[in-house]
């Protein structure tokens, strides 16, 4: 893959938690177009290097280029950057004050000076896009955990982000409901979305993934297709994760 | 002599409950001022502790901790005897009482605000930066909207706190049940009778006070 | 965020300076006004006569709850400020506070005369200047009287000055009184109080067995409380030479000219006919 393609560029991100080295020392790209999802126990930094990606945690080392630009950088307005990187929690995290509909509009109101009803008008096909297009003036706690998932996927979206990050986005769901939310992500990734997603459902992993990324103990262990890291693991580590998951 | 105090009630009651009712107000306008500009400035100081700033957030605990940490008599005196002279300014008692007791209510409010504020969901303020909003939005259209539920009942009973402080400008004899209490004590020469109706008086505006607290804490709490 | 941090930046930054700015020159403001020379100047300059109060002692002053305002604190005391004021040529402003605060607001310059009822002590000539003495009446009640209000049940039980001792007895606190009861009564334990309301009602609960009181002031609560009394035992008093006006310590043209009146206000015998009208309302007032 060429240069001009290159989308997340980390080079050598380390992580302190005061005396606890997190990440010790990450070397990754991120390129156009790409899903590429991290797997990992528990603990093994695989939050942390997501949440370092638009600066949710501040790198204690390294460089981190998005589109070119080192936003490690203190200097750089990484409002600014944010905006163009989505990102999807574990817990959700809709605001529960607002509609179902101003959830998705502030944002585009407040930072992109986008007028009221052309907001609205987006949010609304991004509504019908994921099926809730009947719910944009309720309130948020009137949806189920995987309706306030895919809520805060179009929020995200209608930023018009370049990459999307996902953290562990159906950790907190009940079962029945994981598969709405992977539909939507699946769909996103269809139409060329670039996509980082932390996750524990391995299948979904094999399936949509170009690339899978083995964390741990703070490092990339294991990095490729995959067919490369699912069926001909080489790390010893890997192999006892897999193990001990699938 | 229960009879003596009795025919004494009736008797402030029929023909002194004018100086009662401006005392309430006296009161009423004390408690509401200084809460209200109270919540004023310990809004700005929560702003302020809540900010990075390492100099700012020693200088304002210290506000806080030191007014919170002395009695609320001794600034009274300290406002009255010495402030004006130190800031050079020519205040009249009563402005320098006010002055006193909007400090001592701005630091508890401050309080109040800021763990009302860090009382929200740190998801919230994940989500709205992961969005690219700016530090500023962020405060006023996604934390502060939330946290008014933690901080608004908690300011109604800082109000009702301020409504039982404010007795202590009676020292000063500003207008207040208080003040009006001692008045009619020392021109009628009654003692216990004018504090039996002073302290029914303060019974039942702190106990109206909690009713519309929890009034307010209920329809708030309708919104989760 | 950023411009409310400068604001309070701003703020703070200016507290500060004002603070330390006003720390500095605090010996100059005490004698707020430099084109004033002294106190007296400042008053006539001002235009207003600030007088330091509490009215909880009748009948030198008191509270007449039917007015309302300023008008409702009279007696002899207030008269006399008004004459002051009056003969000044200036506007009287009462500050009112509880007796502990008079003296404190006179020598911090919050107020300019403390009349309040104030007798000689060797404490008070310290930290302030004191005026002559103006409280004279020439007829059986001496100004100076003082003594022990007690519960008209036990009025028997008190023959001499000996009888208190070891009781608990109320005083005023920084009074006058409160230094008699400790030098005169043997073994007794003083119990401050910062007003006399609080004293009669210690007194009336059985809290205190005594308040040590001036005499007119303890006749009038007598007359409107029957369940009290008024001892036959009573204090030695010096000749303090009456009732004084407290002035910030060495304001000696203010204090001058304070004796001046009080010379001429004896002249006339108006502080007695004050008194005498001021004991007259005092007893109208009452409930009983």
């Amino acid at each position: 893959m060429t240069n001009a393609m290159k989308l997340i560029e980390v080079k050598g991100l380390k992580k302190n938690f005061g005396e606890l080295g997190v990440l010790k020392g990450i070397d990754e790209v991120i390129y156009k177009g790409e899903v590429v999802s991290i797997i990992g126990a528990s603990g093994s930094g695989k939050s942390t290097f997501l949440r370092c990606l638009n600066r949710l945690e501040e790198p204690s080392e390294g460089t981190i280029l998005f589109e070119g630009v080192d936003i490690t950088d203190k200097k750089v307005n990484i409002d600014k950057h944010r905006q163009k990187i989505g990102m999807v929690f574990q817990h959700f995290n809709v605001f529960p004050h607002l509609t179902v509909l101003d959830n998705i509009t502030i944002t585009p109101i407040l930072e992109k000076k986008m007028k009221k009803e052309e907001a609205e008008a987006k949010a609304m096909t991004l509504l019908e896009m994921i099926g809730l297009a009947d719910k944009a003036h309720e309130f948020p706690r009137k949806l189920s955990g995987g309706q306030k998932q895919r809520l805060a996927i179009v929020r995200a979206l209608a930023m018009e982000p370049d990459v999307m990050l996902f953290d562990e986005p159906t950790s907190a769901l009940d079962p029945e409901m994981v598969k709405e939310v992977l539909e939507v992500i699946k769909k996103l990734a269809e139409e060329g979305m670039t996509c980082v997603i932390v996750t524990h459902e391995m299948a979904f992993a094999k399936q949509i993934s170009n690339r899978v990324l083995f964390i741990d103990e703070g490092i990339v262990k294991e990095s490729g297709s995959p067919e490369d890291v699912f069926d001909h693991p080489k790390d010893p580590r890997l192999v006892e994760f897999l193990s001990k998951v699938l | 002599m229960y009879a003596k105090i009795w025919a004494n009630l009736v008797l402030l009651v029929s023909k002194y409950y004018k100086q009662f009712f401006i005392g309430i107000l006296g009161t009423l306008k004390i408690s509401a001022i200084s809460v209200i500009f109270g919540t004023l400035l310990g809004t700005l100081i929560a702003v302020g502790k809540l900010s990075k700033s390492k100099v700012l957030n020693s200088i304002l605990n210290f506000y806080t901790d030191f007014i919170r940490g002395t009695p609320l008599l001794l600034q009274l005196f300290f406002f009255y005897l010495f402030f004006p002279d130190i800031i050079g300014v020519d205040w009249s008692k009563q402005t320098c009482i006010l002055v006193a007791l909007c400090i001592n209510s701005s630091a508890y409010v401050s309080e109040i605000i800021r763990a009302g504020i860090q009382a929200v969901d740190s998801g919230q303020k994940e989500a709205a930066k992961s969005l690219g909003m700016s530090d500023r939005n962020m405060m006023i259209k996604i934390i502060l909207p939330q946290a008014v539920k933690n901080i608004l009942p908690a300011i109604g009973n800082e109000l009702i706190m301020m409504v039982k402080e404010t007795s202590l400008c009676s020292t000063f004899f500003l207008p207040d049940v208080m003040t009006t209490t001692k008045a009619l004590q020392t021109s009628l020469y009654m003692t216990v009778e004018p504090l039996i109706i002073a302290g029914l008086i303060y019974f039942v505006l702190t106990s109206l006070l909690s009713k519309c607290v929890g009034l307010l804490e209920k329809r708030l709490s309708v919104s989760d | 965020m950023k411009q409310i941090k400068k604001i309070l930046y701003l703020m703070l930054a200016s507290f500060m300076l004002v603070t330390t700015m006003g720390a500095c020159s605090s010996k100059e403001s005490n004698n707020k006004d430099e084109q004033s020379a002294n106190r007296l100047e400042e008053i006539i300059n001002r235009g207003v006569l600030i007088v330091a109060t509490s009215p909880d002692f009748p009948p030198n002053e008191f509270i007449d709850l039917s007015k309302s305002g300023d008008e409702q604190y009279v007696g002899s005391d207030i008269e006399f400020a008004k004459y002051i004021a009056e003969q000044l040529g200036v506007e009287l402003q009462l500050e009112v506070m509880e007796f502990g605060a008079v003296c404190a607001a006179v020598t911090n310059g919050k107020a300019d005369l403390a009349i309040s009822g104030l007798a000689y002590t060797e404490d008070r000539a310290n930290t302030m200047e004191l005026s002559k003495g103006y409280n004279f009446s020439d007829d059986s009640e001496d100004p100076n009287c003082q003594g022990l209000l007690i519960m008209a049940t036990s009025a028997s039980s008190y023959k001499t000055m000996d009888d208190f001792s070891g009781k608990t007895v109320a005083a005023q606190l920084g009074s006058l009184q409160e230094q008699l009861t400790l030098a005169q009564i043997s073994d007794v334990q003083l119990e401050q109080i910062s007003s006399l309301d609080i004293g009669i009602m210690s007194l009336k609960t059985g809290r205190v067995d005594a308040m040590a009181c001036a005499c007119k002031t303890a006749e009038l609560y007598v007359e409107n409380n029957e369940d009290l009394a008024f001892s036959e035992v009573k204090f030695v008093t010096e000749d303090t030479n009456g009732t004084r006006i407290g002035i910030m310590k060495g304001e000696t043209e203010l204090r001058d000219k304070v004796n001046e009146i009080i010379d001429d206000v004896l002249a006339q015998d108006l502080y007695a006919k004050w008194y005498q009208e001021a004991s007259d309302y005092a007893a109208s007032i009452g409930a009983n």
